[in-house]
């Protein structure tokens, strides 16, 4: 399995960004064994992006009502080994909590996670926001950044060019060994992107 | 003293606290199955004060309506229910995380509101606007940080009823 796990603030679009991902690797796959399971955490007791990922036809696991940075870390890890030994999946996305550290479910899962064969690291980042989330919650949003192997700036049609390269450039100061890209989920995302998340290009 | 706890986030460990705070799940340590320490953690080190802790409140309800009505119809009220509470928190100054909601009809056909504090985004299956709608399914997710989770419940609840009078949980 190779996992591929989706971090970012609250409404930073990691779920629409899923879809786009989730529909291209889908469409790769060329096979009818299952090539995509996707795991959908939520801090509330009810979800909604998996409803929404769901009526894209995906397969969703749900972890509900914590956080699997913190407070659900075990059922993390469950999951995904019951994944793995019952379809065993070319890819599992994870998609986090916008309240999660990254480091935490990498440690996790690197340590207790079976059968993965690479992992990649997603931090979507809300243009339209940056300022006033570095600004409350500095912390958070750049240890997300820092654990991106790749940071998506999402909503960048919503905000001027020289405001998208002020945030670009702060961003690769955080973290200046990732690959940032500009998108907009709201459009159609370069397929070359998902590409490189997918590790297409590297078989 | 009992050490075994639930923070949820926003609890900020200290010198006070009964359980070994000595670590920090933010930089680097990682709760696995063979912790000893059964507790779980908040992000408490991420908010200056309580102003700024996160209210989460989420609910899922099936919904019938004294008369049909038209997907469009549905998503206005809808829409317009996301903005009062939208427009309540800003003007609280409350950071509103997200607010989402996700509707789906008798027929299958969904609707997706999502807002950050700026516009509420709405996303549709295929026919929603023009589907004929008297039952339907309704669930809402929302995270917002400064006000309590009571306060958030109740003018959440206190909008959608006076945006969907003629209705009856099921």
């Amino acid at each position: 399995m190779n996992l591929i796990l989706f971090c970012g603030f609250l409404g930073s679009g990691k779920t629409s960004l899923i879809l786009s991902l989730a529909y291209y690797l889908v469409g790769e796959a060329k096979t009818d064994k299952p090539s995509l399971a996707i795991i959908e955490n939520e801090i509330g007791e009810v979800g909604i992006d998996d409803k929404v990922l769901k009526s894209g036809g995906y397969e969703v696991k749900e972890l509900f009502a914590g956080c699997i940075c913190c407070q659900l870390t075990s059922d993390l890890v469950v999951t995904l080994n019951d994944l793995h030994e019952k379809y065993n999946p070319r890819w599992v996305i994870v998609e986090a909590t916008g309240l999660a550290y990254p480091s935490s479910i990498l440690g996790t899962v690197k340590k207790y996670g079976k059968g993965i064969e690479s992992i990649k690291s997603v931090t979507v980042v809300d243009a339209e926001r940056w300022d006033e989330l570095t600004e409350i919650t500095p912390v958070l949003v750049e240890s997300q950044v820092t654990q991106g192997d790749t940071v998506l700036i999402n909503k960048v049609d919503l905000v001027s060019p020289i405001d998208v390269k002020t945030v670009e450039e702060h961003i690769a100061r955080i973290n200046p060994n990732a690959d940032i890209y500009k998108v907009s989920a709201n459009k159609e995302i370069d397929k070359s992107i998902w590409r490189k998340v997918g590790g297409l290009d590297e078989r | 003293m009992n050490d075994k706890h639930h923070h949820g986030h926003g609890h900020i460990c200290g010198p006070e606290c009964s359980h070994d705070y000595n670590h920090n799940h933010g930089q680097g340590h990682v709760c696995g199955p063979d912790c000893d320490h059964d507790h779980d953690h908040g992000h408490g080190q991420l908010f200056a004060d309580d102003k700024e802790r996160p209210s989460v409140y989420s609910f899922s309800y099936s919904i019938e309506l004294d008369r049909e009505v038209s997907g469009e119809e549905l998503l206005s009220v809808l829409s317009a229910w996301i903005e009062e509470l939208r427009d309540w928190a800003v003007q609280n100054n409350y950071l509103v995380g997200h607010i989402k909601t996700f509707t789906e009809n008798e027929e299958g056909m969904n609707l997706w509101l999502a807002c950050t504090g700026r516009s509420v985004i709405p996303k549709t299956s295929p026919g929603w606007e023009t589907s004929r709608i008297k039952s339907f399914k309704v669930s809402l997710a929302e995270i917002i940080f400064g006000t309590d989770k009571h306060a958030l419940e109740e003018k959440t609840l206190e909008i959608f009823n006076r945006k969907l009078p003629e209705h009856k949980k099921v």
